[in-house]
């Protein structure tokens, strides 16, 4: 936790961004929150550490599309996608895509900090 | 010579006059001539010359006149004996000669006068020589005369002076000697023409003369005509046939009368000839038998003809046979005719003689067996006096008679109430009339039927002027036309309801009630006796139908019911009428009560329609309601995984808060507070949880088969429905195989299937207010696969449920549609597995079903 490192949270839903925000700021991490995929490629600086919280099911630009965008600019930026509806399939599509992990809502602390000391480890 | 009787000269060998016809006892003496001399002799000898009918002369041949005639010689010539004994006499006699004998009898005249005048002996004078000639008589007729002539005297130089003649017509003798001769010839030929052998058998000497050579006629070596009758004569005879003949001689000689015999000859080229023998036998005058007298004759041809004969008689007697048969086969047709026809028929001829009747018209016509029946005019009188008009009858047929071409068809009606129709028309016979033929054709039934259905008729105008009224009250309205059609005591309409006669109206004394009772079926007279067919009971109904209680009640003695059946075949309405006295009920009532029966048996039809119509609404709208229902769920499926997300993002943001909030509350060290927000945490994973069980179980997925642990299955269903358990106060109990094997089904499905059944379980459970509510659930290794059951202690199913339990629209809820077992019924076979239901011991039921069991090369 003292590698500096910022949590991207791409969600069109405040609620989510803002209690994962407000989860993260309890556990001391940093992040920063776009309620649209178009919004997080045009503010994320290209090579700075950290990982992004990317829902699934967005109005424009799908997770999926994301991370494919993301994964042709920059491969090293590692993204879990969320969804409110997790199936074999979506997860099998995720993975392909290059996600590291996908997570399913609600998911519990433990699994979150699970997912985050993966990414550490990588890291 | 001169007879030693008569003293005429004769001939010298003869041993018998041929004047008198005296035996010569003694040759008479050379002497004077006596008798010449002696006037007495003289007067004699000229009286017995008249008196002979031979024909005497003396002719002087010198003189060449006849000295001496007798009166034969003057009526044979019819000539006097002036004429004769002149000097033409001579001449008259030589042109009286046949032109034949003539010149040969002058010619021995001449030669004998010179013969014996050249002889001196004077025995030669008395010889007399024979001359035979024609003469013609006074008639004109030739008649034969045998004549003898001799020298009378000599002149004294010894030449001959006279000569004397005596000739006799022996014309008649010589015409039978001729006929006997041309008899003997025509004999002849007949017997050899007819083939034909005549005998005569000497019994004394045993020789047998025969009229042909005796071997020649048997087609033998010739024999002879005269045969010994020996062994030999046999010898033409048949050894079969020998003794045969033996045997007729000997009879014939022993008892005489008429020999008759047949036999066969010889055989040759393979044929006998066949031979009849007939003979007489000729008696001396003391009674022995001296000659046979026969013919022989070769029947043969005879025979053959008569075995043709024979034959063509046989064939001719079997045609006559045949014929006749059939002659009476067909006379018997016709008489069988005439007699199996239902119409009485009379032939009558023109001399009104009956040619011809069938008994039928005998019976119709009541004639007497004694009466002449062949006689037209006693059978009218017979028959008119049966009619109403007598006498217009008796003029109708003395009218016909005059007219034999008039055909005509009337009535007749008689006393006693019958009605004949008679058609009467020409009897024609090649193109003739001969007669007149009637039929008579009994008609009474007839019109009695053409009557009774005119009333019928009427009756019937009624049944649908009544019928056609409000439906309403159709029921009563048609027994009280009944009971005042028929004036019976009772009518009772019934409709048949289930197993019972439930009476919808019946008509008592006058009196209408409605809806009055029921009685069982089975025991109706209609019902019991025969269904679709009116049964009438005239007299004591009560005795034959003991049980039906209704007769009972009415008093019954007659019955008339009809049983109306539906279209399917059941009984549905029973129409009877009932009397307290023993009455008759017409077929012609049996029809009408029947058509009644119908309309009202399709009114009771009409009515139950219109029930069942509004049952069968009702129900659709039961059912509509459901389907919507179940639309809405199936709405809410395909929604389902929206609807997931959209929970899940509020579910997701709360768990986090509580999470965060987690931490912050860990930095003021308030455990309390820790962990109410982990509840909070919790709470709300589970919520999602719920949620995503909810959706993957309503969401349409496609039929994924997997080997698949069924324990999981069975605990995601019962947390879905935890909290029916709960609700319904049911207690859960669990027996779970734990070595079971994986399933090789589609999870999803298996747990619809279990989502089905434990629900259903559950209802019948909320059910069972008094006893234990344990649903069980249990898994363990089945013979062909992994099985499932899930019991309950309900209150278990009826059987006649039970036998269509898995069947659509089978329910027992009233709220239910009956898809649920059916579905899982269509779900479990899809798998190739099998559900099924039995009783609980413990009461209730359990319901089950088999999965196969996931094999390795079924994995996918």
């Amino acid at each position: 936790m003292n590698a500096p490192l910022t949590v991207y949270i791409v969600d069109d839903e405040e609620p989510i961004r803002h209690s994962l925000e407000t989860l993260f700021g309890a556990l001391s991490i940093p992040a920063k929150t776009f309620s649209t995929a178009a919004a997080f490629l045009e503010g994320y600086v290209e090579g700075c550490p950290g990982c992004a919280f990317v829902d699934l099911r967005m109005p424009g630009m799908s997770g999926l599309e994301l991370l494919a965008e993301l994964r042709r600019r920059n491969p090293s930026l590692p993204v879990v996608l969320m969804t409110g509806h997790g199936d074999a399939t979506l997860r099998r599509q995720a993975q392909e895509a290059g996600a590291v992990a996908t997570l399913e809502k609600p998911f519990s602390l433990e699994r979150l900090m699970e997912i985050l000391d993966r990414l550490l480890a990588k890291a | 010579m001169l007879c030693s009787t008569c003293h005429f000269p004769s001939s010298p060998t003869g041993r018998y006059c041929s004047f008198c016809g005296a035996r010569q006892v003694a040759a008479a003496q050379n002497g004077p001539d006596l008798w010449l001399d002696a006037a007495k002799d003289r007067d004699l000898f000229e009286r017995l010359s008249a008196l002979t009918p031979d024909l005497m002369y003396v002719l002087d041949v010198v003189e060449e006149r006849y000295r001496f005639v007798n009166d034969a010689v003057l009526r044979f010539l019819g000539c006097t004996r002036e004429e004769l004994m002149g000097p033409r006499g001579v001449q008259f006699v030589i042109e009286s000669m046949h032109p034949e004998d003539r010149r040969q009898t002058m010619a021995r005249h001449e030669e004998l006068v010179r013969a014996y005048g050249e002889r001196a002996d004077p025995a030669d004078d008395r010889r007399a020589e024979r001359f035979d000639y024609r003469l013609r008589d006074s008639q004109g007729r030739w008649r034969w005369l045998q004549s003898w002539g001799a020298i009378f005297s000599r002149t004294e130089g010894g030449r001959v002076r006279q000569i004397w003649g005596i000739a006799r017509d022996v014309s008649d003798q010589r015409d039978a000697e001729e006929s006997v001769r041309l008899n003997e010839g025509r004999l002849r030929l007949a017997l050899d023409m007819a083939r034909m052998l005549s005998w005569d058998w000497m019994v004394g000497s045993n020789e047998v003369a025969f009229s042909a050579d005796y071997g020649e006629f048997f087609g033998l070596p010739p024999t002879g005509l005269v045969v010994k009758n020996d062994e030999t004569i046999l010898e033409p005879v048949h050894p079969a046939d020998r003794e045969g003949v033996l045997r007729a001689f000997q009879s014939l000689l022993e008892g005489g009368g008429e020999f008759r015999v047949e036999f066969r000859g010889l055989p040759r080229d393979g044929e006998h000839a066949w031979y009849l023998a007939r003979g007489r036998i000729r008696e001396t005058l003391d009674g022995k038998p001296s000659r046979m007298i026969g013919i022989t004759q070769d029947i043969t041809l005879i025979k053959k003809a008569e075995g043709v004969l024979r034959r063509s008689n046989e064939e001719l007697e079997n045609r006559v046979r045949l014929r006749t048969a059939e002659l009476q086969k067909a006379n018997s047709l016709l008489q069988a005719t005439m007699d199996s026809t239902l119409d009485g028929l009379l032939v009558v001829d023109l001399q009104r003689q009956v040619s011809g009747a069938n008994r039928k018209f005998y019976e119709m016509w009541q004639i007497p067996d004694l009466a002449d029946r062949r006689d037209h005019d006693v059978l009218l009188a017979a028959a008119k006096d049966q009619l109403l008009a007598p006498e217009a009858f008796v003029g109708k047929v003395r009218e016909l008679f005059a007219d034999p071409e008039r055909e005509c068809l009337d009535t007749l009606e008689f006393k006693d109430g019958r009605t004949f129709e008679r058609l009467s028309g020409p009897h024609v016979l090649n193109g003739e009339v001969v007669g007149r033929v009637c039929s008579f054709r009994d008609v009474t039934e007839q019109k009695r039927t053409e009557e009774s259905l005119a009333k019928q008729h009427r009756k019937l105008s009624t049944l649908s002027l009544t019928l056609s009224g409000e439906p309403s009250d159709i029921f009563e309205r048609t027994v009280r036309i009944l009971g005042d059609m028929f004036q019976v005591r009772v009518v009772c309409l019934s409709e048949v309801v289930g197993q019972e006669l439930y009476f919808r109206a019946v008509y008592v004394d006058g009196n209408v009630s409605r809806d009055a009772g029921s009685c069982p079926l089975n025991i109706t007279p209609c019902v019991t006796v025969e269904t679709d067919k009116a049964i009438r009971v005239f007299d004591r109904v009560q005795e034959r139908f003991p049980l039906a209680s209704f007769l009972k009640d009415h008093n019954a003695v007659a019955y008339c019911g009809f049983p109306a059946l539906s279209a399917d075949g059941r009984v549905v309405a029973v129409t009877c009428l009932l009397d307290d006295k023993p009455r008759e009920f017409t077929p012609e009532d049996q029809e009408i009560l029947q058509l009644f029966g119908q309309r009202i048996a399709a009114e009771v039809e009409r009515q139950r329609h219109l029930i069942e119509r509004e049952k069968a609404e009702e129900q659709v709208l039961e059912f509509r309601v459901e389907l919507a229902h179940v639309a809405r769920l199936g709405t809410m499926g395909e929604m389902a995984s929206g609807l997931a997300h959209e929970l899940n993002q509020p579910l997701a943001a709360l768990a986090m808060y509580a999470s965060a909030a987690q931490q912050l509350a860990s930095r003021f060290d308030s455990d309390e507070l820790q962990k109410l927000l982990a509840r909070i945490g919790e709470q709300s994973l589970r919520a999602g949880e719920i949620v995503r069980r909810m959706r993957s179980f309503v969401s349409r997925s496609p039929f994924r088969r997997a080997p698949t642990d069924v324990h999981p299955l069975i605990r995601d269903v019962l947390s879905i429905l935890e909290s029916d358990l709960r609700h319904n106060g049911v207690e859960l109990r669990l027996d779970f195989d734990e070595r079971l094997p994986p399933a090789f089904v589609d999870g999803i499905q298996i747990q619809q299937v279990l989502v089905n059944l434990i629900r259903n379980a559950i209802e019948a459970l909320s059910r069972n207010d008094s006893g234990a509510r344990l649903l069980s659930i249990s898994t363990d290794s089945a013979e062909t696969g992994v099985r499932v059951s899930v019991a309950d202690t309900g209150c278990g199913l009826a059987p006649e449920i039970a036998a269509n339990l898995f069947q659509p629209f089978q329910t027992t809820k009233p709220a239910g549609l009956g898809l649920g077992l059916a579905i899982c019924r269509t779900l479990v076979e899809a798998h190739e597995g099998r559900i099924d239901c039995r009783p609980n011991p413990e009461g209730g039921t359990v319901f089950f079903f088999v999965l196969p069991i996931a094999q390795e090369q079924a994995v996918e």
